[in-house]
């Protein structure tokens, strides 16, 4: 290399810190911010594009001759318009010096990172590797024994195996009663465990599963212990998936059974319906909010095939003091199996729950002409039957129906002629904190009913006010 | 031009060493020659699909005009893939054509070749056969993908009913891989498999 290139170069030295500090990378790895994401080298002549990134200009120039993109981004770049030298980059790099490779060897000469590869190509002490190969010290071949003898070519060598060949030998009679002694000790160790895996050994019940107990030598012990081992992973694993299907199943079943009782309280009351009103205190603030509200009862049956209704509890929409109270007909897949319009006495009471000779019982008898009666064409029949006027809403709430936040209301219905057992509803209502329960109705229906005390009789509570008796109420005229 | 080739890749083989992929055994980068013109990589199949547990060699050859051209990359290792082809193991990869970027290097291909078997692009098939099989047949398309990775590229699933019907027509005097390239092609219909080996 010419002495007065290195001397140029390393009058460019940068302030000490910087210098220090990129002495420390010591391979030709550019930082990413000095590296052409193309040649992956130091940017050479960078420049920068429009989409920020930068190359070396050749690299670029090189790859828009066949595409108009970013090589990173895709941006679309035109050589022309779309690239700018980056110059302080460029200054940035001419600054960082790096230390020559074989600055182990003597070279002191520092280079910007281009000038490196050059450099070494030129370097002087690149060449004296091949002039102090020839002094590297060949090894006997028995150096492996313990030979400790050297030599500088492969005749020097050759003499010294002809001539020590009984140092030779005894070096290998040293190396193999050694390896023997060694194999014993191991032998020794071996048998041992072995034994001791022979005494742990248990063949399994099945005499086909495990075809060859008493196995003679370690490894093909191994071997079936190992077999032994997967055999059983499996069937563990098998048998987990067995437990979780069943587990699956079973709660599958419990949420089933339990919906399959509440559907058999409601199809088997035999008319006579407890509708606990539950949260109380918080459905009737909703209701007096929201006069559209209303509550509706689960469907029950008269009969298990027999005539279905629910009740609904909302805001007298005529007078706000008082509660509306109905009975609606809801389809059935056995409606065409039954006698319409629906014929029979039903009766509410509403449960009062601290003294029972408070409760409010009023009895209603079907009326053939209404359209709540009929045959419903809808889920719900949209023409309830019932009170507009039930019970003063302060009544219920002060006079002891409402216990624990809950309203009992029973409902009794029974039907004409095809079904000799009355249906009963009872409502139930769950209200807030003020502990009182209110058992809101009962409706009960005539004939064959067996409930003691109720079917027959109507009990009309003097403190409600009651104007409308019997009303043929469209639910959704409440709305207007 | 060659220049840079040769030094980008011994930069790139660097860089891919290095990366967590190899550390962790995704991906894998050998030399064949001195001339590092020609390489073999390795890609685990990624989990979650057919290919889950099989190991795929592809061929890398890099042109003099690296990196301004794409390396030319093909699977070794046979595989059912609507993006390869079942024959050549040509891949169809919008990056090692058209969209190729010089910045894109050895180490992100052999990526985006991995998460190519994740997300397969039957609207652009290389292999229409197994394309309209993974449209059509997805269930059909997922088992005999498994069965390849199993028996071409050491994966674990061993479908046995598949094993049975290549062994029919083995049995046959049929060449084994052309059994399996035909029973897969018409899915896995031993008699429609057998009359086009033997028409």
């Amino acid at each position: 290399m010419d002495p007065n290139k290195i001397k140029n170069a390393s009058e460019g030295i940068a302030p000490m810190g910087i210098t220090a500090l990129n002495e420390t990378i010591l391979t030709n790895q550019p930082e990413s911010r000095y590296e052409c994401p193309v040649c992956l080298n130091w940017l050479r002549d960078p420049v920068i594009t429009t989409c920020g990134h930068k190359f070396c200009k050749s690299c670029i120039t090189s790859w828009l001759q066949n595409s108009g993109h970013c090589p990173i981004d895709n941006i679309n770049l035109s050589m022309k318009v779309d690239i700018f030298p980056d110059n302080y980059t460029k200054r940035e790099i001419q600054e960082q010096r790096m230390s020559c490779p074989f600055a182990t060897k003597g070279c002191a000469v520092k280079v910007t990172p281009l000038d490196l590869d050059s450099h070494i190509a030129s370097c002087e002490f690149n060449q004296p590797e091949a002039s102090s190969q020839p002094q590297v010290q060949v090894p006997c071949t028995f150096s492996a024994l313990g030979c400790k003898e050297t030599f500088e070519t492969q005749e020097d060598m050759n003499d010294h195996l002809h001539s020590d060949v009984q140092t030779h030998m005894s070096l290998l009679m040293n190396a193999y009663s050694k390896l023997q002694i060694d194999n014993d000790i191991s032998n020794a160790s071996m048998d041992a465990k072995e034994q001791e895996a022979m005494l742990l050994w248990e063949p399994s019940k099945d005499g086909a599963a495990s075809t060859s107990p008493p196995v003679n030598n370690t490894s093909a012990l191994i071997r079936a212990l190992y077999e032994r081992v997967v055999v059983l992973e499996q069937r563990n694993r098998e048998l987990d998936i067995v437990i979780a299907n069943i587990s699956k199943q079973m709660s599958a079943f419990a949420v089933a059974k339990m919906k399959q009782n509440n559907d058999l309280i409601l199809r088997y009351c035999m008319g006579n319906y407890i509708w606990k009103i539950d949260n109380f205190k918080a459905r009737l603030e909703a209701m007096q909010k929201d006069h559209f509200k209303m509550l509706y009862s689960p469907g029950f049956y008269t009969s298990p095939n027999g005539y279905r209704f629910c009740v609904r509890l909302n805001i007298s929409p005529q007078n706000p003091q008082c509660f509306a109270l109905h009975v609606h007909l809801m389809k059935t897949e056995y409606d065409d199996c039954l006698e319409w319009p629906f014929n029979g006495r039903i009766s509410f009471a509403m449960i009062n729950q601290y003294n029972p000779e408070l409760t409010q019982r009023d009895t209603m008898m079907s009326n053939s002409t209404l359209i709540a009666f009929r045959k419903p064409s809808t889920e719900i029949c949209v023409r309830g039957f019932g009170y507009t006027e039930y019970a003063v809403v302060n009544d219920v709430a002060r006079n002891g129906f409402v216990k624990d936040d809950t309203l009992i209301s029973d409902e009794l219905e029974s039907p004409g002629k095809c079904i000799m057992s009355p249906p009963q509803l009872g409502v139930g209502d769950d209200g807030g904190d003020a502990r009182e329960e209110l058992k809101l109705l009962e409706l009960s229906s005539s004939g064959s009913e067996k409930r003691p005390g109720t079917p027959y009789k109507t009990y009309i509570v003097p403190s409600h006010s009651k104007t409308f008796v019997y009303n043929d109420t469209d639910i959704f005229n409440n709305k207007t | 031009m060659a220049n840079i080739a040769a030094k980008r890749i011994k930069r790139e083989f660097k860089e891919v060493m290095k990366s967590e992929e190899v550390a962790g055994g995704a991906i894998k980068l050998e030399l064949v020659n001195d001339s590092w013109t020609e390489l073999q990589g390795e890609i685990a199949g990624p989990s979650d699909t057919p290919y889950e547990g099989g190991t795929f060699v592809l061929e890398i050859k890099v042109p003099e005009t690296y990196p301004f051209n794409p390396p030319k990359i093909r699977f070794v290792t046979k595989i059912w893939h609507p993006n390869v082809s079942s024959v050549t193991g040509a891949i169809c990869l919008d990056i090692l054509k058209d969209q190729w970027a010089a910045a894109l290097t050895l180490r992100t291909v052999l990526l985006s070749l991995q998460a190519l078997l994740s997300a397969a692009e039957p609207n652009d098939p290389q292999d229409a056969v197994v394309a309209k099989q993974y449209k059509e047949n997805p269930q059909l398309f997922h088992m005999t993908a498994r069965h390849w990775t199993n028996v071409y590229a050491g994966g674990p699933a061993s479908i046995v009913e598949f094993n049975q019907k290549v062994q029919r027509l083995l049995d046959m005097g049929v060449d084994e891989h052309d059994a399996r390239v035909a029973l897969s092609t018409y899915d896995w219909e031993l008699e429609r498999a057998t009359e086009q080996l033997f028409s």
